[in-house]
């Protein structure tokens, strides 16, 4: 007599505690093995860029800080005013190219280092999610120092920063890079090297590079799978085409590729805050912008790399002082895109695995 | 569909990943451990408390100018402007130099700390306040009226001075 099976379908979230904010997976199994897994999104979707049209282009900034990706502000902060200044024909003097340039990177630390702490908690390690916080905390210091804020700064502003950096900020942040360059062997030796780490993530849910490009994957997801692409080279802005720097890539599009292009990619944020701290250029840090801007008619498309991937806004001026649409293209979103292809054909207990190595951000995935 | 790793035929393929596993175990301990000995990264917020930055986008007060014993608001609207909440309500009477603020309410429940207020004020008169702790029992007591903006104003030292909000009505808890 042959035993009769059938598909279950399991609902995953929204209050999972590994689904990183409030994403439902919408998994069929077949025993333990994933037929389908399909996100379904908008559990913390806040209309962002509807709020934006009702906001002028200054007040826009505080709304991007905490409406988009909220672990990566700064990041935000930095495509919207990137998009103004270029539709507004906007010159940023230089040293606040750098001064940005630098919060942008150690933003980059920050987020990726939330994930690397996440993601361990993920695979049962919960040391790593401290040790995580720890580092974190001394970003989040130099943060307060320099903008007040420790999530949300509204420190980019239309032309420039709003406040020169504090007296000894630079020294702490260089301290900070060396403290930080000298944990992440400890890192290693903690996750990386961990056999029943490498077990879980080696070979596990591998994206494809063909795939990859297909459903708009992009940053560390896209990088993983071979696809040798970064806003900061391809359309460098701030100072990012006078710093050297390499764009790690790997080819194995497993989660222990997307976890060593991570790893890598503090290092890299580390070598390119130095040399930005090296040649902080003296000077303005903020051009003459009204309070009320009126940006002239017309549309633009400003593009970055935060620690998620290619983040994009698309803004369209009408010659008033507040926008009349924005458009925000979400590197989580297209990177959850691409979850179904990766999860095909696991087992039930690596969905969280490979979940986690995507990182996603919801408030980003919704907006 | 992706292909599934080729399973580790044997006996002895298990023992060797246990081995690996233990050893793994081992030199993740070891950094642990040393983590152990060095200085705790943790305070006991109650007990402990750390210090803000000076730029920290805390409470908001109109602190009062020794000079003239009274907030240096000129009453030019630009912050009830610039609020992206639009939680600042402002209000006077009078002309010229009789012009007098009657209402300048800050509703902080609304606010969302962005600093742009602050940023635009000509005269300092609307400063930050380093101080965070602001939650109460009552949602009332964060609408922070005139004479409420004057007492959080860093007249008072910050380190032992806790912002006053306004006087919990029938005590309500």
């Amino acid at each position: 007599m042959a035993l009769r099976t059938e598909e279950l379908i399991l609902n995953m979230g929204p209050q999972h505690p590994s689904t990183h904010g409030v994403l439902r997976l919408i998994v069929t199994l077949d025993g333990e093995n994933i037929v389908d897994a399909q996100p379904d999104i908008g559990y913390l979707h806040s209309s962002v860029e509807k709020m934006m049209e009702a906001r002028t282009y200054l007040q826009n900034i505080a709304l991007v800080d905490r409406g988009m990706d909220y672990l990566t502000a700064m990041s935000n902060e930095e495509v919207w005013v990137l998009a103004v200044e270029r539709l507004a024909k906007i010159e940023v003097p230089e040293r606040a190219k750098s001064i940005r340039t630098i919060m942008l990177e150690l933003q980059r630390i920050s987020s990726h280092l939330i994930w690397w702490g996440t993601f361990g908690i993920d695979l049962g390690a919960f040391t790593a999610f401290l040790w995580a916080m720890r580092e974190r905390e001394r970003i989040m210091d130099l943060f307060e120092a320099s903008t007040g804020g420790r999530l949300h700064h509204v420190y980019f502003r239309i032309g420039g920063v709003n406040e020169d950096l504090p007296e000894g900020w630079t020294d702490r942040v260089a301290e900070f890079c060396d403290y930080f360059l000298a944990r992440l062997p400890e890192y290693d030796d903690l996750i990386t090297g961990n056999p029943i780490f490498q077990a879980r993530t080696k070979g596990v849910g591998v994206l494809p590079l063909s795939t990859a490009i297909a459903m708009g994957a992009s940053g560390p997801v896209a990088r993983a799978s071979g696809l040798s692409y970064d806003v900061r080279k391809a359309h460098p802005y701030e100072v990012y085409d006078r710093v050297s720097f390499d764009i790690p890539v790997r080819t194995a599009g497993d989660c222990f590729a997307r976890y060593e292009v991570r790893m890598e990619e503090m290092r890299q944020s580390v070598r390119i805050i130095r040399q930005c701290l090296e040649h902080l250029p003296a000077g303005e840090i903020r051009s003459k912008v009204q309070v009320a801007l009126k940006v002239p008619k017309g549309e633009v498309y400003a593009r970055t790399e935060s620690p998620r991937g290619d983040l994009g806004i698309y803004l369209v001026g009408d010659g008033s002082d507040k926008p009349y649409r924005v458009k925000i293209r979400a590197p989580a979103f297209s990177n959850l895109y691409a979850l179904t292809e990766m999860m095909k054909g696991w087992k039930v207990a690596d969905v969280i695995a490979i979940l986690g190595s995507i990182d996603i951000v919801l408030s980003d995935v919704d907006r | 569909m992706s292909v599934q790793p080729a399973e580790t035929d044997g006996k002895k393929g298990l023992v060797e990943q246990a081995w690996q596993a233990a050893v793994g175990l081992v030199v993740g301990l070891k950094s642990t451990l040393r983590t152990m000995f060095e200085p705790k990264a943790t305070v006991i917020y109650p007990l402990e408390k750390i210090n803000v930055s000076n730029r920290w986008h805390g409470l908001l007060a109109l602190p009062i100018d020794p000079e003239t014993d009274n907030d240096k608001c000129i009453i030019c609207f630009q912050c009830e402007r610039v609020c992206p909440d639009r939680c600042i309500h402002i209000e006077a009477t009078g002309k010229g130099k009789d012009r007098v603020l009657t209402r300048f309410d800050i509703e902080m429940d609304k606010c969302c700390y962005c600093g742009l207020c602050v940023e635009v004020c000509p005269t300092e008169a609307i400063v930050f306040v380093p101080h965070y702790e602001a939650s109460t029992y009552n949602r009332a007591n964060l609408l922070y009226d005139l004479d409420d903006l004057h007492r959080a104003a860093p007249k008072e030292p910050i380190a032992t001075g806790v912002v006053k909000v306004r006087r919990q009505v029938g005590g309500t808890r």
